[in-house]
C-alpha cells in the first residue's frame, strides 16, 4: 500500500502500436513509479480525469475523436495545472511553440518513448509544471499585495480627511459653542448684577447657581479643544527660554487664597538658582494649576507642597499633597481621559477629567514625562520633567513647528543659516573684537533687514546661527538675502578696514517644501547649500584648511623664493579652492589678494605627491603663471607681511 | 464720558447684551451686524471705540478694519476685536492685523470687557 500511494498516477492517451510501445517501456523502466492508465480516446481521458487525480498527462495528437491540436487545448483549458507530455509521430512537422503556448510541457517524438530517459521527461514536466504553478501563485500573491496596497493608500487618504474633518469640526464646534456661552454668561451676570432691575435673593441664588454651569460649560469646552489638540498632535507650543522656577512661583501665589480658605497649607521649595528650560510659558502654568486643582479637590487637611529640583539633563516639578491618596491600580487610569479617580457622588468640585491627560500631553510636548506615586490615605505625588535642550534641539523644534505650521495654512518658509567661516582665526586671542561680537552684529543686520515680528533668530554655535522666516516664498527670501548679503559687506567692511581683518560669512538657505518636509534634512540642506559672501561658489569651505604650510614660489627664471608658514586660510585673506583639493598633483590653486594688493588673482600651477588631508604640513610648490614682474613682487611683498603677521 | 462705541457682530444676541453692558456704563452705543454696515456706521458716526467680531458674513473683522486703516479720516479709531476662534489661530490672526488692536476671547467675562473698554479708551 505504501508503494501504491507514493506512486503518481500518469494517464497515457495513445492507441495503437505508439501505447503498446510507450507502455512497455515504461513498465520496465518506472512500474515502481507510476501507476498506469490507459485512455485510448480524448473522451474517455476526460471521463477518467473527471474522476481520478491525475499526475501527468502523455497525451497522443493524432487521436481519432480528436487529431490534432485541439486535445491539448481541451486539457489545458480544463486542468490548467496537470503537466502533458505530448507525443508525436516521428516524422510529425509541428510548431513546438505552438505547443508550448498551449500548455504541453514536452513534445517528444515516438523515438523518445523507446528507452529509460523518459522516465527523466516526465520527472522534469512534473517538476516544470509545478514551478510554473508557484511562478503563477507568486504572481497573482504580488497582485494581491498590489491591490491591499492601493487599498491602504485609499484607506490612508480617508483617513487624512477624516483628520482633517475633525479638526475642521472641532473648530466649528468651538465657535458655535463659545458664542452662545458668551451671551448666556453675560445675560445671566447683567440680570445677576442688577442691570435690569432689581432681583430678590431666590433669584439671585438660582442665577449664581446657572452662572457656575456656564463657566463649567466654557472650562470644558476649553479642555476638550486642548485634549483634541493633543491629541491630533497639532498643539502649537511658543517656547522661548526662562527660568521656570519664576513660572511655578506664580501659579503657586494665584493659588495660595483659594489653599487658605480651605485650610491646606501651599508650600514652595526651590533651588537656589534659576533654571534656565525652553518652554512654553502658558503651557506649563496650565499644567501646574491643572496639578494643583487637582490636588486641591483630593486634600481635605495637611498640606500640598511644589517643588523644583534641579537634576542631570533635566528640571524635576513635584505636587505633593497629604489628600485620599490613589490605588496602585488606579495610578495610571488618573491620566486617562474622562476618568476620574476618587471622585464623590453628591455635591462638591467637580472637573472634566480631562485636567491630568492634558497636562500630561503638555508635559510630553516638552519632551518631558508625567507621572504618580501614591499611598491609598496618605497623600499622592505628581511627578513631572522638563529635560534641557541644547542649542540643535531647540532649532529643530522650532523648524519642525515651523513645518506643521506652513503645512496647516499651505504657505511656505524660509531657513537662513549663517556661518563664520574662518572662526578659527577669529576667536578672541586673535581678533579682539570677539567672534560673539560679529555674530550679533550680523543678527542686527538680519533684524533690521527682516523687520517683522514673526522672523526668528536662533544662535545655533559660536559660529552659526539661525533665521527662520515664516511665511516667505523662496523669490521673496532671495531678495531679501541679497538686502542682508549688501548690509553685511558694509559692515565687514568696517571691520576690515578697524581691525585689518577679514571676516568669512558663509549664507545658507533652504526652502520648505521646496527642499524638503523634514527639519533635520532642511537644516542640512541650508548647511550645504552655504556660500560666500563674497565669492559665491569660488570659495567654499576653503579656509576651514587650517592649513600653516611653506609656499615656494618660482619665477619665470627659475628662481626659487620660499616662504615658511603661511596661513594659507589667514583671516580669508588667501585661499586654496576646494574643488581643486582633492586632486593628488600638478594642480591649480587660486589665491586671492585683498584689494589694497591690487586685488590680483592669481592663478598657480602646484604639485604635490599626496593628498593634502594626509599631510601634517604642507609643502607646496608655486609656479605662478601669467604673472607680470609688478604683480609677483606685490604677491610676495604680501606673503611675507602675511608671515611676519602670523 | 459719554464716548461713543460702535458693536459690530453678526449674532444680535451678543449685540443686545454688550450694548446693554456699555450703556450701564454710560456710553453711546451703535450696533452693526456686518463688515460693510459697520464700515458705513464708523464712517457716517465716527465713533471713539469699535468693537468688532472676527469671524461675519458679507464683510468679516480683519477685511473691515483693514479698509478702515485706508481711510485717513477713521484709521486712527481703536478696535477691539472679539474672536470664538482657538487660541493658535487667534495668535495668527493677531500675526496678521497690523497694529494697534485687542483682542478679547469667546466667552468672555464682563469684567474683561469693561477693563479693556476703559483701558483702551484711556490709551487713545
Amino acid at each position: 500500500m505504501d508503494t501504491q500511494s507514493a506512486k503518481k498516477t500518469l494517464l497515457l492517451v495513445s492507441v495503437g502500436n505508439k501505447a503498446r510501445t510507450i507502455k512497455s517501456t515504461l513498465k520496465k523502466n518506472a512500474a515502481n513509479l507510476f501507476l498506469i492508465n490507459e485512455s485510448r480516446s480524448l473522451s474517455s481521458a476526460l471521463e477518467f480525469l473527471e474522476k481520478n487525480p491525475c499526475h501527468i498527462i502523455l497525451l497522443d495528437m493524432n487521436l481519432k475523436d480528436s487529431p490534432g491540436l485541439e486535445s491539448l487545448k481541451v486539457v489545458y483549458d480544463k486542468y490548467p495545472q496537470l503537466p502533458v507530455i505530448v507525443v508525436l509521430d516521428d516524422s510529425e512537422q509541428i510548431d513546438y511553440m505552438e505547443l508550448i503556448v498551449n500548455g504541453a510541457q514536452e513534445c517528444l517524438p515516438m523515438a523518445e518513448f523507446k528507452d529509460e530517459n523518459i522516465v527523466k521527461y516526465i520527472h522534469s514536466a512534473i517538476k516544470r509544471k509545478e514551478m510554473e504553478i508557484n511562478t503563477i501563485n507568486l504572481k497573482d500573491e504580488y497582485e494581491g499585495i498590489k491591490v491591499l496596497l492601493s487599498e491602504l493608500k485609499k484607506r490612508n487618504e480617508e483617513l487624512t480627511k477624516m483628520d482633517q474633518l475633525k479638526t475642521n469640526f472641532i473648530s466649528i464646534v468651538s465657535h458655535e459653542l463659545r458664542t452662545p456661552l458668551t451671551y448666556i454668561k453675560e445675560g445671566i451676570s447683567q440680570v445677576l448684577e442688577g442691570l435690569h432691575g432689581e432681583i430678590n435673593e431666590d433669584q439671585r441664588e438660582f442665577l449664581s447657581i446657572s452662572l457656575e454651569g456656564v463657566d463649567r460649560l466654557k472650562e470644558i469646552v476649553n479642555n476638550l479643544l486642548d485634549i483634541s489638540k493633543i491629541e491630533a498632535g497639532r498643539i502649537q507650543l511658543r517656547k522661548s527660554f526662562m527660568d521656570i522656577n519664576e513660572v511655578v512661583t506664580r501659579v503657586v501665589n494665584d493659588f495660595q487664597t483659594v489653599y487658605r480658605k480651605k485650610g491646606i497649607v501651599l508650600d514652595l521649595d526651590l533651588p537656589g538658582t534659576p533654571l534656565n528650560t525652553y518652554i512654553d510659558r502658558e503651557k506649563i502654568i496650565q499644567v501646574i494649576t491643572n496639578l494643583l486643582s487637582n490636588a486641591y479637590k483630593f486634600t481635605e487637611r495637611g498640606k500640598v507642597t511644589v517643588k523644583v529640583e534641579d537634576k542631570p539633563g533635566y528640571v524635576l516639578l513635584s505636587v505633593r499633597d497629604t489628600g485620599v491618596g490613589i490605588t496602585e491600580e488606579n495610578l495610571n487610569k488618573v491620566f486617562d481621559k474622562f476618568v476620574q479617580v476618587g471622585r464623590t457622588d453628591g455635591p462638591g468640585i467637580k472637573g472634566t477629567g480631562l485636567g491630568l491627560g492634558i497636562a500630561r500631553g503638555l508635559v510630553e510636548q516638552h519632551r518631558g514625562k508625567m507621572w504618580a506615586e501614591s499611598e491609598s490615605g496618605r497623600g499622592s505625588v505628581f511627578f513631572f520633567s522638563i529635560p534641557y535642550l541644547d542649542s540643535l534641539q531647540v532649532v529643530q523644534e522650532v523648524i519642525r513647528d515651523s513645518i506643521i505650521d506652513a503645512d496647516l495654512h499651505k504657505s511656505e518658509f524660509v531657513i537662513l543659516l549663517v556661518k563664520i567661516e574662518n572662526i578659527d582665526y577669529l576667536e578672541p586671542d586673535v581678533f579682539q573684537l570677539g567672534t560673539d561680537t560679529v555674530l550679533n552684529s550680523i543678527e542686527d543686520i538680519v533684524r533690521n533687514v527682516l523687520r517683522r515680528g514673526t522672523d526668528q533668530i536662533y544662535r545655533l554655535s559660536r559660529d552659526e546661527s539661525i533665521i527662520i522666516l515664516p511665511d516667505t516664498k523662496w523669490e521673496g527670501a532671495l531678495s531679501l538675502r541679497h538686502r542682508f548679503t549688501e548690509k553685511t559687506r558694509a559692515y565687514l567692511g568696517e571691520l576690515e578696514n578697524d581691525y585689518r581683518i577679514k571676516v568669512n560669512i558663509d549664507l545658507g538657505m533652504s526652502g520648505f517644501p521646496r527642499d524638503s518636509d523634514k527639519s533635520d534634512i532642511l537644516l542640512e540642506k541650508a548647511r550645504a547649500n552655504r556660500k560666500d559672501l563674497y565669492l559665491g561658489d569660488e570659495r567654499r569651505h576653503a579656509s576651514r584648511l587650517p592649513v600653516d604650510m611653506i609656499i615656494i614660489g618660482a619665477n619665470n627664471d627659475g628662481e626659487k623664493k620660499e616662504f615658511k608658514t603661511i596661513n594659507i586660510s589667514l583671516g580669508g585673506v588667501c585661499f586654496i579652492s576646494r574643488k581643486y583639493i582633492s586632486l593628488p598633483e600638478h594642480n591649480e590653486i587660486e589665491i586671492c589678494l585683498p584689494e589694497e594688493y591690487g586685488n590680483i588673482r592669481v592663478k598657480t600651477v602646484i604639485s604635490w605627491t599626496e593628498k593634502l588631508e594626509d599631510l601634517d604640513e604642507y609643502q607646496i610648490g608655486l609656479k605662478f603663471m601669467d604673472l607680470g614682474d609688478k604683480e609677483r613682487d606685490k604677491l610676495f611683498r604680501f606673503i611675507e607681511l602675511s608671515n611676519r603677521k602670523a | 464720558m459719554n464716548e461713543k462705541i460702535l458693536i459690530v457682530d453678526d449674532e444680535p444676541h451678543i449685540v443686545k447684551m454688550v450694548a446693554a453692558r456699555l450703556k450701564s456704563l454710560g456710553y453711546t452705543v451703535e450696533s452693526a451686524f456686518n463688515g460693510e454696515e459697520g464700515l458705513e456706521k464708523t464712517r457716517q458716526w465716527k465713533p471713539d471705540l469699535i468693537i468688532l467680531d472676527v469671524m461675519m458674513p458679507k464683510m468679516d473683522g480683519p477685511t473691515m478694519a483693514a479698509e478702515l486703516k485706508e481711510d485717513q479720516s477713521i484709521n486712527q479709531i481703536p478696535i477691539i476685536f472679539l474672536t470664538a476662534l482657538i487660541k493658535r489661530e487667534e495668535d495668527e490672526a493677531q500675526n496678521h492685523m497690523v497694529g494697534g488692536n485687542y483682542f478679547l476671547a469667546k466667552p468672555f467675562d464682563p469684567l474683561e470687557l469693561i477693563n479693556m473698554v476703559k483701558s483702551v479708551l484711556k490709551n487713545n
